[in-house]
Parts: structure tokens; sequence; C-alpha cells
């Protein structure tokens, strides 16, 4: 086995630990284990990130890239891998705050990282039309907004958990988890508006064209008036609490269906 | 009438037509929007003609998708300037001390205090006014919805000007060649490399120029994979590489010497019409053991690892067919024809967007960004002090008046404790 892949077990191994450690110190009520479960995350995160930049040094070395666009986030694998980093280290920023994080997020990351190990770790091959600037600012934006929703909808999941526990709605904790779901979606949002403008400027130089109708952009156009519904609905009818609760958990659901779905049902120009 | 221009106004009309937009859009997620009409008859024999018939092969330039992007538009221009004139009046009356709505609490002077603690520390700025202090903050954040439905009108104004007005055609030349464009410009082809030099690698490049009907020139320029030129309103792209055979003729009388790069049927003779017929190239081939005999091979993908020349020889009356692999030869005549390894030559696509379109529409991006930013992070918000009674104007998700409240919280909770507890109290009430 790969230096490279026996990181990325390693990486998945403490994942497996940090949580199996939560969990266990959530279950026998036991703080010290929470808080060597948090030591173990924050270490793991650390490996991640040495796992992340050792990967995009050796794309750069194995495929005779320029920096930029060896990014690791080609295809399935480095894009869940990715993606589970950026979750960790916004548990990690959100984690003095609320604490409550820990068993939502650190379950996603270790499912993405799951995720990541079921498909090819392989360095591939990178066509001509993914070599582009723009894939740095496309793919990378893409994963922190998938990122925000995905906090967004833990946050959702938190609420209705709390609800059938009779917690109080007005109380500080469900409070603070739904303006942090809001908060998450409108970081979620502006992300992945520059997503889609970035893929627009990029399908100029590519196809010839900045909208082609292909359905990973017809799914994107979706999840983004899906949550430009939820904001404005927010916004303007103050929308809140079990509804937007409930709003957020159904757009990971679309988030995930236009980022693994569509490349598996439905191929078109995005199907790499 | 004016039931159905308040329902054209309201927000429930702009939800239904997205909601209608998603509808389309799921729809031609699953229908490809790419293929000729038969393609959908052979591939989807229940619904082909049904989906042909109603356009479905080409849903988002049909009529009914266009009068919904129309009415999408008048939902957003109507938002657009809705939000405008509420705008308006409320940054004209901002200074004006409202005579109610205040908080029903007097804040004590302590509490007070706080507050315009608070105020200072969120860096509020402030206006003295009719005995009341007004503290307002991020004014220029009223325009972030504006602004983004404006942004959004745009995007899909000039969008699908760009859409509607950009033509495109493709461009197959060898090296060498030209292609006439539409307005009488040329588009001249250099050189093609498939491979790159230093690396080995894939990495498809072509050399071209081009040149307008008064004779502007874009200067020899490469384009390759996501690098296309910009010229005169013209954009090339480097799309496809493709494979084109490579016969050299020579007269043994003259010792004249010519390259013929062949992408379709052709006849390589002399003026007496003895010489080649070139039919095509095979992708690849095998010999069937037993008999010898060549079998030309076909593959899916354009891939040629065992090319092979299927050509006839024609010497007079004589007809001959046979196969030629790249690096043969064969006299026919007093000529010769050398088979060479088949080129590259590459498929050039060319689209014209009439200026100033595509810059209008970078614009709209820009613009929606930064609305985006002014309506989710510059909440504004207006607190008017008054007689020891706040009133707020903020939008509640901005979370200020949870904010404000909790500055109170802790004293609230003080109280709490200080008053006597429910037993007592019944106690005191007994006596």
């Amino acid at each position: 086995m790969e230096p490279l892949n026996i990181l990325f077990w390693a990486v998945l191994g403490l994942y497996t630990v940090a949580v199996a450690l939560y969990f266990t110190g959530l279950a026998v009520k036991d703080d010290r284990l929470k808080k060597y479960a948090f030591a173990a995350f924050v270490l793991t995160t650390v490996a991640h990130i040495a796992y992340f930049i050792w990967r995009w040094w050796a794309k750069i070395d194995v495929l005779e890239l320029a920096f930029i666009y060896a990014m690791p986030m080609r295809g399935a694998f480095e894009f869940a891998m990715s993606f589970a980093l950026v979750i960790s280290i916004i548990y990690i920023v959100l984690r003095a705050k609320m604490p409550w994080l820990a068993s939502v997020a650190m379950p996603a990351a270790l499912a993405m990282m799951i995720f990541a190990a079921t498909r090819n770790m392989d360095i591939q091959y990178m066509q001509d039309a993914l070599r582009s600037p723009w894939f740095f600012v496309h793919a990378g934006t893409g994963a922190i907004a998938y990122a925000g929703f995905a906090i967004a909808a833990v946050c959702g999941i938190r609420y209705l958990v709390n609800l059938r526990r009779n917690v109080d709605e007005e109380g500080k904790e469900m409070l603070q988890i739904d303006r942090l779901s809001y908060r998450a979606t409108v970081f979620g949002m502006l992300f992945f508006t520059v997503t889609i403008i970035s893929g627009s400027f990029w399908a100029i130089d590519a196809w010839g064209q900045f909208w082609v109708w292909d359905p990973k952009e017809l799914w994107s156009l979706i999840t983004w008036i899906f949550y430009a519904i939820y904001l404005h609905q927010r916004l303007r009818k103050n929308w809140r609490g079990r509804r937007t609760a409930i709003m957020s958990i159904f757009g990971i659901g679309l988030v995930l269906f236009t980022w693994i779905g569509v490349n598996n049902l439905l191929p078109g120009l995005h199907s790499y | 009438m004016k039931k159905f221009l308040n329902f054209i106004r309201s927000m429930k009309f702009g939800l239904i037509i997205l909601l209608i937009v998603v509808g389309f859009s799921v729809v031609g997620s699953f229908i490809p929007q790419t293929f000729d009409e038969s393609w959908y008859i052979e591939n989807y024999p229940r619904i082909g003609n049904f989906v042909v018939n109603m356009g479905m092969h080409r849903m988002f330039s049909q009529w009914y998708f266009v009068v919904v992007c129309i009415l999408l538009g008048i939902s957003l221009a109507q938002a657009t300037i809705s939000r405008l004139i509420s705008v308006r009046k409320l940054l004209a009356n901002i200074f004006n001390v409202p005579q109610d709505g205040y908080s029903p609490q007097e804040l004590d002077e302590e509490e007070a205090a706080k507050l315009r603690e608070y105020l200072k520390e969120k860096r509020y700025k402030r206006y003295d006014s009719e005995g009341a202090t007004i503290y307002f903050k991020n004014r220029i954040g009223y325009f972030g919805s504006i602004l983004v439905h404006f942004s959004l009108l745009a995007i899909f104004l000039f969008g699908g000007i760009v859409l509607a007005l950009t033509t495109e055609e493709d461009a197959i030349l060898l090296p060498r060649e030209s292609y006439i464009l539409a307005d009488g410009s040329e588009l001249h082809l250099f050189s093609f490399q498939r491979y790159d030099e230093e690396t080995g690698r894939a990495r498809s490049r072509s050399v071209i120029e081009v040149t307008t009907p008064d004779g502007r020139t874009s200067g020899v320029r490469e384009i390759t994979v996501n690098r296309p030129l910009r010229f005169n309103s013209y954009r090339f792209y480097q799309i496809v590489h493709l494979f084109a055979g490579s016969i050299t003729a020579t007269d043994l009388t003259t010792g004249g010497q010519d390259t013929f790069y062949l992408t379709e049927r052709s006849m390589l003779a002399d003026n007496d019409g003895i010489g080649i017929w070139f039919e095509t190239v095979f992708q690849g081939f095998e010999i069937e053991e037993e008999t010898g005999r060549v079998i030309p091979l076909i593959y899916d993908a354009p891939i040629f690892p065992n090319p092979l020349y299927y050509i006839m020889v024609i010497d007079g009356d004589s007809r001959d067919s046979r196969f030629a692999i790249p690096g043969s030869y064969v006299y026919v005549g007093n000529l010769r024809f050398d088979f060479n390894e088949l080129i590259n030559y590459p498929g050039i696509r060319v689209t014209f967007v009439p200026h100033p379109f595509p810059a209008l529409l970078y614009t709209a991006f820009g613009l929606l960004m930064v609305a985006l930013y002014l309506a989710f992070y510059r909440y504004p918000s207006i607190l008017v002090l008054k007689g020891g009674r706040y009133k707020l104007t903020t939008l509640k998700s901005s979370g200020i008046d949870l904010e404000i409240k909790a500055l109170f919280k802790k004293d609230e909770q003080a109280e709490q404790e200080a008053k006597p507890k429910p037993a007592e109290r019944e106690l005191e009430v007994d006596i």
C-alpha cells in the first residue's frame, strides 16, 4: 500500500476513535471522555490537513500539474475527503460556542470519510478540460458551500431531536441552534453562488456557453432556488424553528443528490 | 383585474413561478437536451414521439419556458420596484421620531446605560431629535434586498440575451487550411499538436490566425482547451481532436513530392487516371490465424491503436483493393505512395456573442455577490431611545432583538431570584 493511502486509512481510523470516544462519553456521561474525544478529533483534523496537503503535492508531482490545478477536489473520493475536512474545521471553530455540535459534526465527518473510502482513491489523470484556474474556485467554493449546508442540516436534526425531548423552543440553546442553522445556510448560499458563477465563467472558457442546461447545472439551480426560497421566507415571513429545520434537512438531501446522485444517474458534461 | 394584478405583485406569484422553473429543471435533467429528434424516438419507444412533439428535447428554448422566464422577470422587476419605494420612504423618515411601538417596560438608568454602551460597542451612529436619540447602523443594508432582486433580473435578462444571440459553428480544418466565417472573416490553422513536446502528455494545441474582411488580424495565436482566442466578438475554442490519413505521393519521373491529409474518400492519381483511391482508415486490425486474412476493426472510442489504410490501386482498367499499414508503400505506374502515420487535426468551435452583453452579464454576477453580502451581512437597524423606552426596527433574522433582550436578561434573573418564592408569597397573602 502506498504511504499516501496508509495516511488516509490512519486518518479514517483516528476519526473512528474520536467518534467512538465521544459517544462512549455521552453514553456513560463522562465529560473527561468527551474532552479526550475532542483532543483526538483535533489531532485527526491535523492529520487530515497533512493528508490533504500531501495529496495536493503528490498530484503536482505525479501528474506534473501546476499548483492551482492540483487541488485535491477531482472526483468523488477527493471531494468527499475535502468535504469531511471542511466540516471538521468548521466544528473545531464553532465548538467553544456550541459544544453540542460534536454529536452531529463528528459523525458527519466520519460518514464522509467512509464514503470517500468506498471510492477510487488513486490519483487520477486530469483531462485537459479540468486544467483551469476556475477549477480551484469552482470546486473549492463548492466544498465549502456543501459543508455550510451540512452544518445547517445537522443543526436542523438537533433542533427536531430537542423538540421531541420537549426542550423549550424559546430557550437559549434552541435559539442558538436555529440561528446557527440560518447563518450556516447564508454562508453556504454565498459560497454556492460563487460556485455557480465561477462555473459559468469556466463554461464560457471551456464549452463556449456560460450555461448549457447540463443535469449538474440544472440540479445546482434547483438547490440554489430551494435555499433562496428558504432565506426569502426566513427574512420576509420570519420562518424559523421547526419549519426551517425541516427545510435544512431536505436541503442537504438536494445537495447530496446534486453532488452524488447526478454524477451517477444523470450523465452529462460534468461526468468526469 | 385588480385582483389579478395584486396576485402578480404578490410573493406567492414569485414562489409559484420559481417552483415551475424547478419543475422544468427536474424534467430537463432527466431528458437529455443534446440529441437529434430520432435519438429520442429510438431510445424512448413509448414516449419518444411525445417528447419530440412537446419540444421537451429542447425544453429550455420552447415558448412555454420562455413565457415562464418572462413571468419570473416581471415578478423580479415588481419585487425590485416595490422594495425600492418602501426603502425610499423608510430612509426619508429615518430621523423622524416614531410615536408608538416602544417597549412596554421602561428601562431604568442602569439598563439604559447598558443599552447605550452596547450600541456604542456595535458602532451605531447617533442622532438626537425631538427629545429622543436615534441610533442607526448599516443603512446601506436596506439596498441589499433591492439589489439581490435587481441583479437576478439583470442576470436573467443579459443571460437570456447572451444565450439567444450566441451562434456556434464547428470548423474542422487540417493544418494550412482556412475556414471562412459567416461575416467573411478567415480562420487559418497553421498547426495542431496533440501531445506536449516536453512532457509527452496529451494536450491539444492549435496555432491559428483570424483575419477580418477589412484586414484586421488577431495575430498568430495558440489556443488550447480552456484558453480560447477572443477576437472581434468571436471566440475560438480548441474542442476536439480528430484523425486523418496521411499519404505522400512521389512522382518517380520528376522527383516531385506532395503529402495529402485525407479525411474522406479521395482519388490520388496522375493525369492519366493512374493512382490510388483512398477509401478509409480502420482503427485497428487482427490477422486470422488459420487463413492469414486481415480483419479490420472499428472501436467506439476515437482511438487508432493499429491504423489500417483501405485503398484501391487503379492502373488502367485494373482495380485492386488493398490494405496498407503506416510505413508501407505501393508503386502505381510512375507514382510511389507512402502510407504515413495518421495525423491529428482539430475541431475548432467558433462562437459569436455580440458585445456588450457578456460584459453586462459579468457585471450582474458581481452585483449579485455584493447584493447578497449586503442583504445577509449588513443588517440595517434603527433603535430609537425615548424617555426610557426603546423601539427597534430591524430584520428578525438579524438576531439584534435577541442580543438586546439578552442585555437585560441577567437583571431579570436577579429580579426573579430577589422575588419571594411562591410559597412565601402565598403566605404573605394569607397574612
